[in-house]
């Protein structure tokens, strides 16, 4: 259905079948992981590429001149995202024909923005316009009676289409209130709930702000304005949350990596060590000794030769444009 | 097939919070003589080094190319004596 032509799958109707994809995801990851993954059926990569469908209009459009209803069409294609990367892509990727790492870089060839980093397909900042419409609506509050899958499908496209290194794309976003807007969002969940697998929401903010931070330039100052918003309490909360739940497998990995330890290793190698550092020492040793004995794993990359090529390829990139942080 | 078994190692663990939450500790408490207010692990310490290692594929990426900063963690855990024997007691570490 959605690799349909425009003419017989309208974009409402293509919305409402994105989002039954992102619901089921929520309720059935593995199961959605092996179909959208699938070698004898349509898969995802096959919704992405059908010619004449609703995606392949909106693909064909100029982001720059993208309507409420494009950005909603683009945040229901990316709706079955999170709840793939919440245990991990070893768990989700299980009953796939193919190996994970192939998924995983299956993923980084979506169509919005350059998730794999892929010189040739370097995007710079086409995608900028549309994502500060995104931002626009999430601030005004436009997703806020939406079904969480859509949510989740509007924060995931601010975390792939900030990977892109030219176009001043991470400082246009930081300037547009980016990070004032996901903090805004946080503040809606409590670490309980920032730290499980029930809503996917919170982990596909810090998802977001994760990517922002690690495709960041290095002369765009990102620790004054993380350090502003309150990001060392906030990962103090979320080591702090994944102790106090107890039980790893239930513990989405994205929220401990991004929401956490990401942001903390940044903030230790920066001017404003200290503070940090003393923070954490007050909050004591409990919850960190808790994370170093319960590693969670995102992708384990054991499928090793196509994933060295891909970072070298991209290490290439980042030396020949001279991007990237340390 | 050695050189297979090598590279094995080295891609096993690509994102994983284990690595990335033993730099962070190494970054506050690595330093702390006989571990301070948190001992570090044999196990911690070998995963570290294992990421760390310029030659894995920790190196090909972007985020983490053989820069100023990179070898701070155990930089860190150098300083302290115990940490200092847990780092040469890890294979690969000299």
């Amino acid at each position: 259905m959605l690799c349909a032509e425009s003419s017989k799958v309208g974009r409402e109707e293509y919305q409402r079948a994105s989002l039954l994809l992102g619901e089921m995801s929520a309720f059935e990851p593995v199961g959605v992981g092996g179909a959208i993954f699938c070698t004898d059926a349509p898969n995802i990569e096959d919704v992405w590429l059908a010619p004449g469908s609703e995606m392949a209009l909106l693909i064909a459009k100029d982001p720059g001149a993208w309507t409420r209803d494009d950005a909603r069409t683009a945040a229901a294609n990316l709706t079955p995202w999170a709840p793939l990367y919440a245990p991990g892509l070893p768990v989700t990727t299980s009953q796939t024909p193919k190996a994970e790492m192939d998924c995983a870089l299956t993923a980084c060839s979506e169509p919005f923005g350059n998730p794999g980093m892929d010189p040739s397909r370097e995007c710079g900042g086409k995608f900028i316009p549309a994502a500060r419409l995104m931002l626009d609506m999430l601030r005004a509050g436009e997703f806020d009676d939406q079904p969480e899958p859509l949510v989740c499908g509007a924060w995931q496209f601010m975390a792939w289409t900030q990977f892109v290194q030219t176009g001043g794309f991470q400082a246009a976003m930081l300037e547009a209130g980016f990070l004032d807007v996901a903090m805004a969002w946080l503040a809606r969940y409590n670490p309980m709930e920032r730290i499980g697998t029930k809503l996917h929401v919170p982990a596909t903010i810090l998802h977001a702000v994760g990517d922002w931070l690690a495709t960041a330039p290095a002369d765009l100052d990102v620790v004054g304005p993380l350090m502003e918003a309150g990001v060392v309490d906030l990962a103090i909360e979320t080591l702090a949350a994944y102790k106090m739940l107890g039980r790893p497998q239930d513990a989405n990995v994205l929220t401990v990596q991004y929401g956490a330890l990401e942001l903390l290793d940044t903030l230790l190698r920066s001017p404003e060590a200290e503070p940090v550092k003393s923070k954490l020492r007050s909050a004591g040793t409990d919850a960190f000794r808790y994370v170093l004995d319960h590693p969670l794993v995102i992708i384990t990359g054991k499928e090793t030769h196509l994933l060295r090529c891909h970072f070298m390829l991209k290490n290439e990139h980042f030396t020949k444009t001279g991007s990237g942080r340390t | 097939m050695r050189k297979t078994q090598k590279e094995m190692r080295y891609l096993t663990g690509f994102m994983e919070t284990g690595a990335s939450a033993t730099r962070v500790a190494a970054l506050v408490w690595g330093r702390d003589e006989d571990g301070g207010d948190l001992t570090f692990k044999q196990d911690d310490i070998d995963l570290l080094v294992e990421h760390q290692d310029h030659r894995g594929p920790w190196a090909n990426t972007p985020h983490l190319q053989l820069k100023e900063g990179y070898g701070q963690p155990l930089l860190c855990l150098s300083v302290s004596d115990r940490n200092k024997e847990l780092l040469l007691n890890s294979k690969g570490f000299m």
